[in-house]
């Protein structure tokens, strides 16, 4: 097979699908408004959740070895191999006396479980692929643990962090059982007004919740293209300005 | 079995790599090819194992042409620059994998032959370096090839482990009356293990010669100096105090060093380069001297 | 220190994961697993997950392996046509599903083979088993099978032990994923699936909300016995392949 025949089809099976969501008019339902605030806040602070825990555990499993991490690294995996929904049954009653049942802070927690394996995994390659020596060069030359984020380890983890984001939305965004469960219909994601108009016979409605459910990945991965982009611009200006002035 | 490139020429796309290639290895012999990086040797070697196709021209083992043979039925083996051992076998099973039919003490004799007695059990992340280039030479071998090619083997050993293992390889193909070819962009790798030598850069073989002849002569290999836009070896200089106009390079005599009676300089070119000079004057170090052409 | 810390997650994540399953365990007897084990209806729904997760993982796991195969020798942007599908959560599959193959014969929702899950899952999961598989095709080096070559293997060996073996963990790894999750998935198969029987994650998720409280030991008893059966799958697939991938790491030229 050619090569331009096999990239074509992909292409097509790829696209093709997408063309049955785009919008036909751009109504927007208020009362999607308390449910997208809620979705929004709930994927920032898991996507932030993922990075802070993650970007640690990616690294002490890239970087350390012995058999405490290598069981580290398997315990880390178990929501991967093992069925999340099945265990939250248990971890809904131990909600339920902490009182975090039908809260936003149990929900959160609970979309850590199948959100964090991936993440982790996803910095451990990162990291395996920077390199032990690229990491040693970036300590001597920048001791400060946050000045060398800010200028060294971040840019070039770039692609990590963003596929992060974008696997932690996408994957959060799905739950409807395991939100429905622990937050009880209370704590409202845009996957609770979706999922049962698709049994129902409003088409529009379904239709336009789940724009809203294909959008909001391509949206926060385009606000976080931007974020990116300035970051690296006011590194590259920061960076200028020091070698200038070291010189005078 | 000889072996003959003629004529032979490759292009990656648009790219010209190598430019009418002539070279002859005659049977049992190790011939060497140096040059630079970049110069094109490992695609000649590749070309001769029959990893890449020849754009024109011919390759014949013996008798035979095999400028299309598949590289299986040619009978050539190439060991590689990393030792390449298969990791998830173990040294004796990499060892057995080339050979027809594999008794476990003809597997053994071959560890003996490369100084691994006793690690046929082993596997290939036990072994240090050194020894996985050594246990790849057994499988290479093991395999009975009647040309064995070695793409620079030695570029990631410390100099001890080089020199052993060059003996070693020099020991195991005479004894066996394999062919060699042999890449490298070390001259005194080359001057060590091979009877004739090939030198290219930018895809032409530039010289050839046997490794004596081509220190003697050849401005791409042997020690020498460029006087003027010419090519001397060092036999034909000598050093002098005074300045002359007559071809001469201005250099400094860093060290003076005198073996069985005869009384030699280190010397240091604008490049940083050192070369020995043999001459009859007598300098302090850090002198000014000139080198120039012997009269006569 | 620079090395990172890897506590606060194993932490978190190995207590989530330990508590519901003790909780599940001390709220079930062994009436409640022999009951299980004898029941017909679970029996059914399980069959049918297996059917469904085994098809949808052979043939994404198959197709996404080609497909980086193909794609880890060529360059340009064409691969990231194939990071589309990651940005659609498994929901809005399953409404494009809904919304396409809803009329159509033997694959529309609703179907007792299950073609819409089946197509929805390969949508979702090729490109997740392309982008798994496809740094590791780039990795693999081709000297091995050519030294394999000029060695005299056969074709087969030749890619066993020249690519085989390099490929062999992160492609069962991937399986495992895949196979995992489209087992126990709640929301595809209970847009697309049938009334009777449900997908065992569908049968589980009602048997626990929608029932009354004397069915809910049943939806732990599931709960304790698929984690246990997967746990003890877990176990023997890293213990059984740990020796060889350990090798192959710390072995392989680079």
């Amino acid at each position: 097979m050619k090569p331009i025949f096999v990239k074509g089809l992909v292409g097509l099976v790829v696209l093709l699908p997408l063309i049955g969501i785009l919008p036909s008019t751009f109504a927007f339902n208020p009362r999607l408004l308390d449910t997208l605030t809620t979705t929004i806040t709930m994927i920032v602070a898991v996507t932030l959740l993922n990075h802070l825990i993650g970007y640690g555990a990616g690294k002490a499993i890239a970087f350390k070895t012995g058999r405490t991490t290598r069981l580290m690294e398997l315990l880390i995996s178990l929501p991967l191999f093992l069925p999340v929904l099945l265990l939250s049954f248990g971890l809904y009653l131990t909600w339920i006396r902490l009182g975090l049942a039908d809260q936003f802070l149990g929900v959160l927690l609970v979309l850590l479980l199948p959100t964090l394996p991936y993440t982790i995994r996803i910095y451990t390659n990162g990291f395996q692929t920077l390199g032990e020596q690229m990491m040693e060069q970036m300590v001597l030359i920048e001791p400060n643990r946050f000045k060398r984020f800010f200028f060294l380890t971040g840019p070039m983890m770039r692609s990590s962090l963003q596929s992060v984001t974008l696997l932690v939305t996408v994957i959060a965004l799905s739950q409807y059982a395991l939100v429905t469960l622990i937050g009880g219909g209370v704590v409202r994601m845009i996957a609770l007004e979706a999922f049962p108009l698709y049994s129902g016979n409003s088409l529009g409605a379904a239709k336009e919740a789940t724009i809203w459910l294909i959008a909001l990945p391509f949206w926060i991965y385009f606000v976080q293209l931007i974020l990116f982009f300035i970051w690296v611009q006011l590194v590259r200006r920061l960076l200028d300005g020091r070698y200038d002035s070291a010189r005078k | 079995m000889d072996v003959t490139i003629q004529h032979v020429n490759k292009t990656f796309g648009q790219t010209k790599v190598l430019h009418e290639i002539d070279l002859t290895i005659p049977s049992g012999r190790c011939v060497a090819l140096i040059g630079p990086s970049g110069s094109g040797k490992t695609t000649l070697l590749r070309l001769i194992a029959g990893l890449e196709k020849v754009s024109s021209g011919s390759i014949h083992f013996g008798a035979t042409e095999v400028t299309r043979v598949a590289p299986n039925q040619r009978g050539v083996t190439m060991l590689f620059q990393r030792p390449l051992l298969f990791p998830h076998l173990t040294v004796g099973q990499n060892v057995r994998l080339g050979m027809q039919a594999g008794h476990k003490q003809e597997v053994e004799q071959w560890l003996d032959r490369v100084g691994l007695t006793g690690r046929a059990d082993a596997f290939v992340h036990e072994l240090s370096g050194g020894e996985q280039q050594r246990a790849s030479l057994a499988r290479a071998l093991a395999s009975q090839p009647n040309f064995l090619l070695l793409d620079e083997p030695f570029s990631s050993l410390d100099l001890p482990r080089r020199r052993e293992l060059r003996t070693l390889i020099r020991r195991l193909t005479e004894a066996q009356g394999v062919t060699t070819l042999f890449v490298t962009h070390d001259r005194e790798e080359a001057m060590a293990m091979a009877d004739y030598v090939y030198v290219m850069e930018q895809g032409h073989i530039i010289d050839q010669g046997k490794p004596v002849q081509l220190a003697e002569k050849s401005p791409f290999f042997g020690d020498g100096v460029h006087l003027n836009g010419e090519w001397y070896p060092l036999s034909e200089v000598k050093l002098v105090l005074r300045p002359t106009n007559d071809l001469q390079e201005r250099v400094t005599i860093t060290k003076e060093l005198i073996q069985y009676g005869v009384r030699f300089y280190e010397v240091e070119r604008d490049t940083e380069e050192r070369l020995v000079v043999q001459t009859t004057e007598t300098f302090e170090e850090t002198m000014t001297a000139y080198i120039v052409r012997k009269e006569g | 220190m620079w090395r990172g810390n890897a506590w606060p997650a194993t932490l978190l994540i190995a207590g989530m994961v330990g508590y519901g399953l003790f909780v599940s365990l001390s709220m079930t007897t062994w009436t409640d697993y022999r009951q299980l084990l004898s029941d017909s209806v679970f029996l059914e729904s399980i069959g049918l997950s297996l059917y469904v997760a085994v098809s949808s993982t052979s043939l994404s796991v198959m197709i996404g392996a080609l497909l980086a195969a193909f794609f880890a020798k060529q360059t340009g942007w064409a691969a990231q046509l194939l990071a589309i599908p990651l940005f659609i959560p498994h929901l809005g599959a399953a409404y494009l599903s809904l919304l396409y193959l809803s009329d159509l014969p033997v694959i529309g929702p609703h179907e007792g083979n299950h073609f819409s899950i089946i197509l929805t899952y390969l949508y979702k999961e090729i490109p997740f088993v392309f982008f798994y598989l496809l740094p590791v095709y780039r990795r693999l080096d081709h000297r091995y099978e050519e030294l394999g070559l000029m060695l005299g293997l056969s074709r087969l060996r030749r890619f066993w032990h020249g690519k085989g073996v390099f490929l062999l963990f992160p492609v069962l790894e991937a399986a495992f994923i895949v196979f995992a999750f489209t087992l126990f998935a709640y929301e595809v198969p209970a847009l697309l699936g049938v009334t009777y029987p449900k997908m065992i994650g569908v049968y589980a998720f009602d048997l626990y909300t929608q029932g009354d409280l004397s069915s809910q030991p049943t939806a732990f008893a599931i709960s304790v016995v698929l984690t246990g059966m997967l746990f003890v799958l877990l176990l023997l697939f890293t213990r059984l392949i740990r020796p060889l991938t350990d090798r192959i790491s710390k072995g392989r030229s680079e």
